[in-house]
């Protein structure tokens, strides 16, 4: 309980995405494919040449070109997504799933919709729509894990 | 607003499978393709979960790919082979019946023997 809390404060707290060094493989191919009618844009541009140079990329800015510009989304700034996560984990009846040996936190908001994912250290993974009920094992509520 | 069950269901897996295999962050997910099945209705919709169930089966037959995680990749025998999405572990190793496949997955799949030729 007091390791999932304070990862829980640290993905709260510390907006940290990590950096992904993309491998060679059909999913860096696909993702590749899917900018290449965006490149005209810099900052697409950046991270295409990222990719093919095999430089890490920022977790953050991965997960907001693709909302942006692949799936078109409306999204504005990266930190969109920054304020998405937050919302569930500030969420007091958001449910925390268990979790196994190793795995990474899945929290659950039913008002926001929302599924947010992080590491056992806390990194954000990612966040994404939800907007029915999670069927995991339910371990607890945010709010027995934050007082 | 009332929530249309069909329409959320394939929100969900639709937003599973298009934000979160990236990270490979797909909890429940054959859970929620089960589910997804049971409730579609339209060519639309079966047209839309053919796109997203192939970048699923494009991702797990990505052998480059090392961080498929290993839940995912456990069958469950109890589950019929029809039901590709729980026989993940099968499809990525080349030894699900290619034939149980839908047309669009069959397409992109290679059986073992295949892969070794």
């Amino acid at each position: 309980m007091i390791q999932a809390a304070e990862a829980l404060v640290k993905a709260l707290t510390i907006p940290d995405w990590g950096m992904r060094k993309i491998q060679a493989g059909k999913m860096t191919q696909r993702t590749l494919n899917q900018f290449n009618s965006y490149q005209h844009i810099p900052e697409v541009k950046q991270l295409i040449d990222d990719i093919i140079n095999k430089r890490p990329i920022d977790g953050l800015t991965l997960h907001y070109l693709k909302r942006r510009y692949v799936e078109n989304e409306k999204i504005r700034k990266p930190d969109d997504l920054n304020i998405w996560f937050s919302n569930v984990l500030q969420d007091k009846k958001a449910i925390v799933f268990k979790k196994k040996t190793g795995g990474r936190y899945i929290v659950h908001s039913k008002k926001f919709s929302l599924l947010a994912v992080f590491e056992e250290n806390g990194q954000r993974v990612s966040v994404y729509d939800y907007p029915i009920d999670y069927k995991g094992d339910q371990w607890c509520l945010i709010q027995q894990l934050i007082i | 607003m009332v929530s249309n069950p069909t329409i959320d269901y394939l929100k969900a897996y639709t937003a599973m499978v298009v934000h979160g295999l990236d990270y490979w962050a797909v909890p429940g997910l054959r859970e929620l393709r089960t589910k997804a099945e049971q409730v579609l209705i339209d060519y639309e919709q079966r047209q839309s979960i053919a796109k997203l169930d192939e970048y699923l089966v494009d991702a797990i037959l990505d052998l480059d790919d090392d961080e498929v995680p290993d839940d995912l990749l456990q069958d469950d025998s109890s589950r019929p082979l029809t039901q590709w999405w729980w026989h993940l572990g099968k499809l990525r190793a080349g030894t699900y019946p290619a034939h149980l496949l839908p047309p669009h997955l069959r397409a992109i799949y290679q059986p073992a023997e295949r892969r070794a030729a």
